[in-house]
């Protein structure tokens, strides 16, 4: 269904159509969340009380923008103020002197947005080589470390590991490219 | 990790990311990456990707259905008191069963009926949301079910419609023996002194019947009945025929009869210009809700009359065209 719809119904107090655009983008919100305040648990919390807060002012808000847009700076803000609330409590000038560049801010939304696809992309690679990535990536685990408790050979984990990776980078490639010409040209 | 890179591949690339790499082993990458253009994008793909893969772990940390019944919980318990649901289907039960019990027991103490009688023009709002403008000495009817399956009215006299939409509850209004059925719309339905039926439609579409026929007519016309049972269709010359209503008119070189008319009507008065020459002078103007007074001061004005009122009736004496 539409966001706009979707946001004309949870404006007039539909819970289910808040419901789906929670589901649609809780997750990209709550990481972009964890860039400001670094921890999962914390990020986490803030976004969902952002969502609580823009369901109770739903009749005095206006979204010009996306929802996700909308979203993401209501979050950001959010975020901020936490941060500057933490300052105080533990006594440490708050770096305001470092403002948000914007174009840094769409970098890593769009970074963000492409984490999504890969996760996507990685749970549908076969069994033992998404096995294999997440010990590694997710894990951190060494090749000699998955080799062991795996019990393979230290060459098959590479090979997993290059496999997976050539997969993701060619399932992800159109995306990949426009971020690098994003960046280096 | 002390060996000879014969061939890089994306692993070795991670490693090296990571510095999991030996500083022999870093040369070599280093120098793999100067060979060709190629490698340096290989390079710079992986290294992005390594980038955004902590991210990708964090999506799958997240439990978003978990998370939602903690936000549903909190909005819930924040927004009860403002809005209890009613369960109308239980209401109506109820309502129903109350209603039925007090006909049996005291049949005479309540009517079947509503009757609005309009003592002035007024604005009514029906139960299904129709807005009616009932003009004075004219009635609507309506039974206690309105609204239940269908939407029937009855009128007498002349009333103007707006009716709510429901596609499934079509609405209609009986005058004498004629019958209009709408879906959603605004008309003006009269029955005149001679109990000639006009409806004039403004927006939607109506159907329109009789024992006999139906016409369906569009928007800017106006279906009548004859003296011979008969419908016509006209398209609607005067613009002015909700002005009752509106107390708007616009007279566009209309015949000064006519203007007298409208405004007559429109203020359920009478205006009597009795200089018979004046009758076919034309009138361009704009009245916006004045009073009849300023209206009559307007021609008067224009017209040079002498205004001798006389109860309820204005006579309009002498005057001459405007040039």
């Amino acid at each position: 269904m539409e966001d706009s719809l979707l946001i004309k119904q949870f404006q007039e107090g539909n819970l289910k159509s808040y419901e789906t655009l929670y589901k649609k983008y809780y997750k990209l919100l709550a990481v972009y969340a964890k860039q400001f305040v670094k921890d999962l648990h914390i990020s986490e919390d803030i976004t969902q009380d952002t969502f609580v807060m823009i369901y109770e002012k739903r009749s005095n808000i206006e979204i010009h923008t996306s929802f996700k847009s909308f979203m993401y700076t209501a979050v950001r803000n959010n975020c901020l103020n936490y941060l500057k609330k933490e300052a105080k409590m533990i006594d440490t000038p708050f770096a305001q002197n470092e403002p948000i560049i914007e174009e840094e801010d769409a970098n890593t939304i769009s970074n963000i947005e492409l984490a999504e696809k890969l996760a996507k992309a990685i749970n549908k690679l076969p069994r033992q080589n998404k096995e294999i990535f997440k010990l590694s990536r997710y894990r951190g685990l060494t090749n000699e470390e998955i080799a062991t408790k795996l019990n393979l050979t230290k060459r098959t984990v590479e090979t997993h590991i290059s496999n997976a990776l050539k997969k993701l980078r060619v399932d992800l490639l159109p995306i990949i490219l426009f971020v690098l010409h994003f960046f280096y040209f | 990790m002390n060996k000879n890179y014969t061939h890089i591949n994306d692993a070795h690339l991670i490693d090296y990311l990571q510095k999991r790499t030996t500083e022999t082993e870093n040369k070599q990458i280093e120098n793999w990456m100067q060979v060709n253009e190629e490698n340096r994008i290989q390079f710079e793909n992986v290294k992005q990707f390594w980038k955004i893969s902590f991210m990708a772990k964090d999506f799958e940390k997240i439990d978003t259905d978990t998370s939602w019944e903690k936000v549903a919980h909190k909005i819930e318990n924040s927004t009860v008191p403002k809005v209890r649901k009613i369960d109308f289907s239980i209401l109506w039960k109820v309502a129903a069963s109350f209603i039925l019990l007090l006909g049996l027991s005291i049949p005479f103490f309540i009517s079947n009926n509503t009757t609005l009688t309009a003592t002035t023009t007024k604005e009514y709002k029906l139960p299904d949301g129709t807005q009616l403008w009932l003009k004075k000495g004219s009635k609507l009817t309506y039974t206690n079910d309105f609204n239940a399956e269908k939407r029937d009215v009855k009128l007498t006299g002349e009333a103007y419609f707006k009716v709510a939409e429901n596609k499934s509850k079509p609405f209609s209004i009986t005058i004498n023996n004629t019958t209009t059925t709408v879906l959603g719309t605004e008309f003006n339905l009269k029955a005149d002194k001679t109990n000639k039926i006009s409806l004039t439609l403004i927006e939607g579409s109506v159907k329109f019947s009789t024992d006999k026929t139906y016409e369906i007519i569009k928007p800017g016309e106006t279906v009548s009945t004859q003296e011979d049972g008969t419908l016509t269709v006209n398209s609607t010359k005067n613009v002015n025929v909700d002005s009752w209503k509106t107390k708007i008119f616009q007279f566009n070189k209309t015949d000064l009869s006519k203007v007298i008319k409208n405004v007559a009507n429109a203020y359920d008065t009478q205006l009597i210009i009795e200089n018979e020459n004046l009758l076919d002078c034309k009138l361009t103007a704009t009245f916006n809700n004045q009073s009849l007074d300023m209206i009559v001061e307007t021609l008067t004005l224009l017209y040079k009359f002498s205004v001798v009122k006389d109860g309820d009736m204005i006579r309009l004496i002498n005057g001459r065209c405007a040039s």
